[in-house]
């Protein structure tokens, strides 16, 4: 009776959970989510015209270098936001050591990883190209733990193919993360040590920091979609009337796009591309737009204001 | 001095009232709805409430141009239309604002008659003072107008209510009798129908001659 128990409770656990992974499971990053960049400990210094998309913010320092550095996002210094988040960005690191598959310390080169967790043991560096192959799986998961310091070589690169998402990519870094000049890296990345983005890198995820300094140097760095362009479409349009188009310019690093639409209005073609057909009822108000992706959305487009003129009422036609 | 105050704002706002009244929209002509006319011949006039920017385009459905119908002219808000054959039509009209927002279609169904062909039977030619002439046309009509040239004399009938006039020409010379009528569906013919009737003189005997 017992077992029969058990079995079916396993059952109906398995019917629950289908895609439930023994191997690997995501951090929790809470506070840290919005971030872009942040430390628990540390300086936070930026030199150049880098751009972040997303929150930055120490819970021990002042940002400095914003100007000449620009963000699409909240700075914090020290407030209840970066409290949460130093404690957070501990409880993600930790949620990272999952064991793992052992590879040699020498990434890149053409490397292909499929969805799973890696170890190195050791300090690591990246040199040339790696890829991390989704399989063709948009929720493949990828957990890569450095067990020390890593270092790119300059111009290093990751590739994403096949479904492969930044935003299901994950580094655990047990020691300082430096990104060469020139490099082009993707994922969250949560170090145990200091980050040093070197002149020109692009980071396209989030660096997230235990306790060390961060460094940047005319980089980018963002992991949500980029903020929406200009809408384009018809301003005046009448009660009633199908087949208008509106129009984004494509939004970089989008999956999909949010429309927002006057009430009554409906899409109907395009829905979550960058170009919609819409038929309006007969309220006026806001078009506005925004690019999102399994990493959350992108600042919103600003709005483009749409008249709806109501649909002249003839009056009865009067005769002798 | 509280009462002519009150007595003027009394007469303020009854003009007031009256202003508001008279500004509200009028039909540019009197009637709406299902419409009959008679194959007159005559343009018919239809219109709209003007609205200023607005433009108006004007059709008209079933028959054919110009056969049956023409659109002799559509003026803004106004049009007329020349029916040409008896039938049941459509006028149409759809507005466009200044928006360039296209109204539903407005409609009224217009009911073309046949003008009636007014018959009208009775003896000719006759003997002059003859009584009991009776000339007769289509039954069953409304507002019948006789009309008797001077030379007869109408005996019975002849009245609006009348299909029939009962005469005795007294003149002996050519006359005519005509008539018209409102049919049912109210229409009436371009013109009376005129019946010729000659009036013979009694013959002249000579005396009769004897021995």
């Amino acid at each position: 009776m017992k077992s029969i128990i058990l079995l079916f409770i396993t059952i109906v656990i398995l019917i629950l959970f289908p895609k439930f992974n023994f191997g690997q499971t995501a951090p929790t990053l809470g506070a840290t989510s919005g971030f872009a960049l942040f430390t628990a400990t540390g300086a936070f210094d930026n030199t150049g015209t880098t751009l972040v998309t997303g929150d930055i913010g120490s819970n021990s320092a002042s940002v400095t270098g914003f100007p000449p550095g620009s963000i699409v996002g909240i700075i914090h210094a020290s407030d209840a936001t970066t409290v949460q988040a130093a404690s957070d960005v501990a409880t993600a690191y930790s949620d990272l050591t999952q064991g793992g598959s052992v590879i040699g310390v020498t990434l890149g080169n053409g490397q292909i990883l499929t969805t799973g967790v890696y170890q190195t043991g050791a300090a690591s560096t990246l040199n040339g190209n790696l890829i991390l192959d989704g399989q063709n799986d948009p929720n493949a998961l990828f957990i890569i733990r450095i067990g020390g310091a890593f270092a790119t070589s300059i111009n290093s690169t990751i590739t994403l193919i096949d479904s492969a998402s930044l935003c299901n990519v994950y580094w655990q870094i047990g020691g300082q993360f430096d990104l060469n000049d020139g490099s082009t890296f993707m994922g969250t990345v949560i170090v145990d040590g200091a980050i040093n983005l070197f002149d020109g890198s692009t980071l396209l995820g989030r660096g997230l920091s235990t306790g060390g300094a961060i460094s940047l140097y005319n980089n980018v760095v963002r992991f949500l979609p980029a903020t929406a362009g200009t809408i384009t479409g018809t301003a005046a349009v009448c009660q009633g009337q199908t087949g208008v188009i509106y129009t984004v310019p494509p939004i970089t690093d989008a999956a999909g796009y949010i429309w927002t639409l006057p009430a009554g209005a409906t899409i109907t073609a395009g829905a979550n591309t960058n170009s919609v057909t819409v038929t309006f009822s007969a309220t006026s108000g806001n078009i506005a737009v925004q690019g999102s992706s399994s990493c959350g959305n992108g600042m919103i487009s600003a709005n483009y204001a749409v008249t709806v003129n109501p649909l002249p009422i003839a009056s009865d036609i009067y005769h002798q | 001095m509280k009462t002519k105050l009150r007595l003027l704002k009394c007469l303020v706002i009854m003009l007031f009232l009256a202003s508001t009244l008279g500004a509200m929209a009028q039909g540019p002509y009197p009637n709406q709805g299902a419409q009959a006319v008679c194959l007159t011949g005559v343009v018919e006039p239809y219109g709209v409430i003007n609205t200023v920017g607005s433009t108006y385009a004007w059709s008209v459905i079933g028959g054919a141009t110009p056969a049956d119908w023409v659109l002799t002219s559509t003026t803004s808000n106004l049009a007329t239309v020349l029916w040409k054959t008896a039938g049941t039509y459509t006028v149409q009209i759809i507005e466009t604002n200044a928006a360039g927002c296209i109204s539903a279609p407005v409609t009224v169904v217009v009911t073309v008659n046949p003008l009636p062909v007014v018959a009208l039977n009775g003896p000719s030619p006759v003997c002059i003072n003859s009584t009991g002439n009776v000339y007769t046309t289509d039954a069953a009509m409304t507002n019948y107008v006789w009309s008797v040239s001077a030379g007869g004399t109408i005996t019975a009938g002849g009245g609006l209510n009348n299909n029939t006039v009962t005469i005795t020409w007294i003149t002996a010379t050519p006359q005519t009798v005509s008539v018209n009528y409102t049919n049912g569906t109210s229409c009436t013919a371009a013109s009376a129908t005129v019946f010729n009737v000659t009036v013979n003189p009694l013959p002249t005997t000579s005396p009769i001659y004897h021995n």
